[in-house]
């Protein structure tokens, strides 16, 4: 990677606490242009959280995210819009809107933000869909299709735009293992051939292995390694070995609970006495 | 009583914070309808999703709204027409259901049954989208969900549920006159004469300002209630239920402030 091109995304410092609770907790990363960053963990260390700081829907306690050349924390509903346009996300569940048809979907961001005629909207929408391989289904709803080319759809009317940076939420969540490699596929490809700078959010090892180029691991909202895969996989951290190698045993606990197990218990009794 | 203090004035506030979340709506519409086409980003609303709800608004329920006037000038005609008759003014019939209708029970009952059928609708479909991440997809594809579903629901009521309960207005008025044709004998043209002689045009001016008011109430409460929906179906139809008591209360009470306002304003 070149690193003296200016970085799509750099995130500086960033804090996001939930009343007491910190869920991010002094964040430092950047993303090179045209590269795949996975970023793993697992539930509840704060993926989802920061994924939704990325888009905008969210704003941070404390620190930075620069996006595109913008501080994206310091920009208002308008200067967001702005940069959604040059961004793509595919939510986890496709998020298809269930009263238009596949095509209809595709054609919405083409509708509202260019001043396509509705010809050429069409031929779009159909290219869209060949290049995830679902031109046959312009037609149908979304409820008349699998969970699997929901979200191929979804991804098409995500790059409806042509994106600069793409974020994905849990690509391979509840899809079977073939639907889930097809998707995999796609983004790699989608990746190789436009050059789109992906963020990938998951907990699907196999997945993150495979289509990274480089990765981040959080762990209690912080960001506990950063690395090619390769470097990820040649780590000796024990923490980073019971993630990658999914085991119960190791230095994250099973049990989340803040407080004592035997305070909590008798906590009736001392209320009592 | 410290608890009863302290649940009472969490309450108030809960309660400001909902009427405030409403107003913001409002005027975030508002501004959608009325500002933003002429700024230099010229965001429209589109025409089509306001046809849309028009016809979904407006003409599927043109039915049932007839169907309810047409039995509230019914039932007014016949609960006064012994009592007209024992007071030797049964000819008064057209007059009461004339200026009843119009004035009062169209647009309140048009506004029932609306908060009912299209209100519940629209909480129930934001609602269900916004469980479904459909309004985060808007946002995250750089449409307002308030410009894109909003605003053609806004426009839609507002143009739509004062033409309907016109009509409704007219077939309950003559769901009366059928009663005093029948019952009390009095023809139809002596009926409409004598509606004609006692309404005044500002009575039907204002039915059909409270139906407009009362229009953009259900739509503002439905459409607030849906977009706020955070937990699966049963977020959906507390949504939907919530919706249409809340509007059928403000319905009631904007009435009552109308009648007490138009009273002391037009003086009758």
């Amino acid at each position: 990677m070149n690193t003296e091109e200016p970085k799509p995304i750099v995130v500086r410092n960033l804090v996001k606490k939930f009343g007491d609770q910190v869920v991010l907790d002094d964040l430092n990363f950047h993303v090179n242009k045209g590269e795949i960053l996975v970023i793993m963990g697992g539930s509840g260390c704060g993926k989802s959280t920061l994924l939704r700081l990325l888009i905008g829907a969210m704003r941070p306690t404390s620190g930075s995210i620069e996006m595109l050349g913008t501080d994206l924390t310091r920009l208002n509903e308008e200067g967001l819009d702005d940069l959604r346009k040059k961004t793509g996300i595919l939510f986890q569940s496709g998020a298809l809107f269930n009263s238009m048809t596949v095509g209809e979907n595709i054609a919405l961001p083409l509708k509202e933000h260019t001043k396509l005629s509705a010809d050429v909207i069409n031929i779009m929408v159909k290219m869209k869909l060949e290049m995830v391989g679902l031109r046959d289904f312009e037609h149908l709803k979304p409820s008349e299709i699998s969970g699997g080319m929901k979200k191929r759809v979804g991804l098409a009317r995500a790059m409806a735009l042509d994106p600069q940076i793409m974020f994905y939420d849990e690509p391979s969540a509840g899809l079977d293992p073939i639907a889930s490699a097809m998707i995999d596929e796609l983004m790699m490809d989608l990746n190789k051939k436009t050059g789109v700078t992906s963020i990938v959010v998951t907990h699907d090892m196999g997945s993150a292995f495979k289509i990274a180029h480089r990765m981040i691991l959080l762990f209690k909202g912080r960001a506990v390694a950063v690395g090619t895969p390769a470097q990820i996989r040649a780590s000796g951290d024990p923490l980073i070995r019971q993630f990658i190698n999914g085991l119960a045993d190791g230095p994250i606990p099973l049990r989340v609970s803040r407080k004592d197990y035997a305070e909590d218990l008798l906590e009736p009794f001392i209320e009592r006495f | 009583m410290e608890n009863i203090a302290g649940e009472l004035g969490a309450g108030f506030y809960s309660g400001l914070r909902y009427i405030g979340g409403m107003a913001w709506l409002f005027a975030d519409a508002l501004f959608f309808i009325f500002i933003a086409p002429f700024s230099k980003r010229k965001l429209r609303v589109r025409g089509e999703p306001v046809l849309e709800q028009m016809v979904r608004v407006g003409f599927s329920s043109l039915g049932i709204v007839c169907l309810v006037q047409l039995f509230i000038g019914v039932v007014i005609a016949l609960q006064l027409a012994n009592l007209l008759k024992t007071f030797g003014i049964k000819e008064y019939v057209g007059s009461v259901v004339g200026l009843g209708i119009f004035r009062e029970l169209g647009p309140l009952m048009t506004g029932m049954v609306m908060a009912g059928y299209a209100g519940a609708a629209m909480s129930a479909e934001l609602g269900t989208m916004a469980v479904s991440e459909e309004i985060e997809a808007l946002r995250a594809l750089a449409i307002s969900p308030v410009r894109y579903l909003v605003a053609p629901r806004l426009i839609a009521a507002a143009l739509m549920i004062p033409c309907v309960t016109i009509i409704g207005d007219f077939v309950g008025v003559l769901g009366g006159m059928g009663i005093a044709w029948s019952v009390l004998h009095i023809t139809p043209s002596l009926f409409i004469k004598m509606m004609l002689e006692t309404l005044v045009t500002s009575d039907v001016v204002v039915g059909i300002f409270k139906s407009w008011v009362f229009a953009v109430l259900i739509t503002l409460i439905a459409c607030f209630e849906g977009l706020r929906v955070d937990s699966g179906a049963e977020g959906v139809g507390r949504a939907a239920t919530r919706s249409v008591v809340f509007s059928v209360v403000m319905i009631i009470s904007a009435d009552c402030l109308f009648a007490a306002v138009f009273r002391i304003l037009l003086g009758r």
